[in-house]
């Protein structure tokens, strides 16, 4: 069971704000989910391996090591408002201090 | 005060050297102009997919061979959420569950004999972006540069069998040389191609059991690793003697006062929700493309070192000096075809080459001095054509100019005289114009040997082979 304080937890990772309400209507949707899938549960997997890929056989593309154009520094800046000396800027974040 | 032994594992950030990202194309070089390596697939915009670098892929599994790993042939990307500002997407990709290398080993010298120090994983991710922190009327602001967000990494992770800040640094040095070896990083500690993070705990000697661990970070170099640890220790020894506890905590390691400072952190900030990254498939790996990369492999150390020590009878010292750069044992081992002399060449790399690569700060092979040149300028000597000191007057003009020992001695007329008649000669008017110090002498008066010497160097204006001036006149003075 999803108790309102797993919800205010995961809410709090997220960085989302949730009221009482939200809080009560989320944990209430959420069991309805996770019950629903629980149904999976009646699936006897014995001995099958599981699937992390739809793509298990060939495994993951890959590409040569050769370095193509990036953006430039104005393009890469130009979605920000806050610029400063050619690098986003943003509130100050120390972890540690 | 009880006594206490500490237990430590490190966790080793390696940048791998890749001339591109790990999961774009953007240029993975270190130094350039802030946000111009960058791409909506390193920045994280919304639809853009990674596609793996396939050398960054050879390079782990070459790091993995070198250290004694067991390959897997199966592994998967996950991602590792939590919120930064140099983490554009809000996650990492990096491989929790099934890492690309498992076990491996590094053995470290510890003066009191060898120990394997065992590898627990070795696993792929991303780097995140650089922060720098504002100051001043800035002071309020962080700045986000991207061009190292998602340049390729691999972390290794050690079992928690180092026991003191001493070993910690000899397996730091260890692991930075085997992996120069395989060329996978230059893994230059200052650049921050090799970071490390120290979990310390101390126990009571005799228990069993582990302490409460401490996360060490922020360390800068090998000589900031081992103050680190060293405070460490001692602060949890002393915590625990007077009856007090050791906080599991991350701290901080703070260079200019020499101590770890507890790192303020959200209780919950390291829930960080793993799970596969469904934009990548898994990394599958054939038995064939494992044994070609380990046809690249070279010899390592280790075995190096033995070969050194066995087939050209250097000492331990001399050996672990030339196999700590794959360059510096390369580079020897050339010059020993020119000229089989393996004591001699040791020497002159060791006392002369190394200094002016060190004071330079150059390579082994960019000092001018190609390995054929040291070899023959050590056979200039040994065959008594050049005396010692001449040779480094030879080897200073050949730093300077270029040029080879032979061009250089032909210039400088400097060839010794070795030619036995004639010093016979000289040794006989020296005496015959000496009378009462060759008295003297046979009296018993050896010290008068020097002055003998002095003038016959005099006499050949220095050129005279001194060893064989010196048995010449022991021989005729008797």
């Amino acid at each position: 069971m999803i108790s309102e304080k797993d919800i205010a937890y995961v809410a709090d990772l997220a960085k989302i704000k949730l009221n009482d309400g939200e809080v009560k209507k989320f944990t209430s949707d959420l069991n309805d989910i996770v019950e629903y899938a629980a149904m999976l549960k009646e699936v006897d997997v014995t001995g099958i391996e599981p699937m992390y890929s739809p793509n298990i056989d060939e495994g993951t593309p890959e590409r040569e090591d050769a370095v193509k154009l990036s953006l430039t520094q104005s393009e890469a800046l130009a979605a920000s408002r806050y610029v400063d000396r050619g690098h986003f800027r943003v509130p100050k974040i120390i972890e540690g201090q | 005060m009880k006594e206490f032994e500490a237990v430590i594992g490190l966790e080793v950030h390696v940048q791998l050297n890749t001339a591109s990202k790990i999961f774009c194309a953007c240029s993975a070089e270190f130094g350039a102009e802030p946000n111009s390596h960058v791409c909506p697939v390193c920045m994280g915009f919304p639809g853009t997919l990674p596609v793996l670098n396939k050398a960054a892929a050879d390079k782990a599994v070459q790091a993995g061979l070198a250290l004694g790993c067991n390959i897997q042939k199966f592994s998967i990307f996950d991602r590792k959420s939590y919120f930064y500002p140099d983490l554009p997407k809000a996650y990492q990709i990096t491989q929790m569950f099934y890492p690309i290398c498992l076990g491996g080993f590094l053995n470290i010298d510890t003066g009191n004999g060898e120990r394997r120090i065992n590898l627990t994983r070795i696993h792929m991710e991303e780097d995140a972006g650089k922060l720098i922190h504002g100051e001043g009327e800035a002071a309020g602001y962080s700045y986000v540069d991207f061009n190292r967000a998602s340049v390729p990494l691999i972390e290794i992770v050690s079992e928690p069998e180092l026991r003191s800040a001493e070993e910690a640094k000899l397996y730091l040095q260890k692991l930075r040389t085997v992996l120069r070896y395989v060329k996978v990083s230059d893994c230059n500690m200052e650049e921050g191609s090799l970071r490390c993070d120290a979990n310390v705990s101390v126990r009571p000697i005799g228990e069993t059991k582990l302490g409460t661990k401490v996360e060490i970070k922020n360390m800068n170099s090998f000589r900031s690793v081992q103050r680190a640890i060293e405070y460490e220790i001692a602060r949890q020894s002393e915590a625990l003697s007077e009856g007090g506890i050791v906080r599991q905590e991350t701290r901080l390691w703070d260079n200019d006062r020499g101590i770890t400072l507890p790192m303020r952190s959200k209780e919950n900030a390291h829930d960080y929700r793993y799970f596969p990254d469904p934009d990548l498939f898994p990394l599958k790996l054939t038995d064939e493309k494992i044994e070609r990369l380990r046809r690249t492999i070279p010899e390592l150390p280790d075995s190096r070192k033995g070969r050194f020590m066995g087939e050209y009878g250097l000492s331990a010292q001399d050996a672990d000096l030339l196999v700590s750069e794959k360059d510096y044992a390369d580079y020897y081992e050339t010059a020993l075809k020119t000229h089989k002399s393996p004591k001699g060449i040791a020497n002159w790399i060791m006392s002369e080459l190394l200094r002016v690569v060190n004071d330079k700060n150059l390579g082994i092979f960019e000092t001018g001095i190609p390995p054929e040149s040291i070899a023959k300028l050590v056979a200039l000597i040994e065959s008594g054509a050049i005396s010692g000191k001449q040779g480094k007057e030879v080897f200073a003009e050949a730093v300077k100019t270029g040029k080879t020992p032979d061009a250089i001695v032909r210039e400088k007329g400097m060839s010794q005289l070795s030619d036995k008649g004639e010093l016979y000669g000289i040794v006989e008017s020296v005496i015959r114009e000496n009378p009462n110090e060759t008295e003297r002498f046979k009296n018993g008066e050896e010290k008068l040997l020097g002055f003998f010497v002095g003038l016959v160097m005099k006499e050949s204006r220095g050129k005279a082979n001194p060893k064989m001036v010196n048995d010449i006149l022991k021989e005729t003075l008797k």
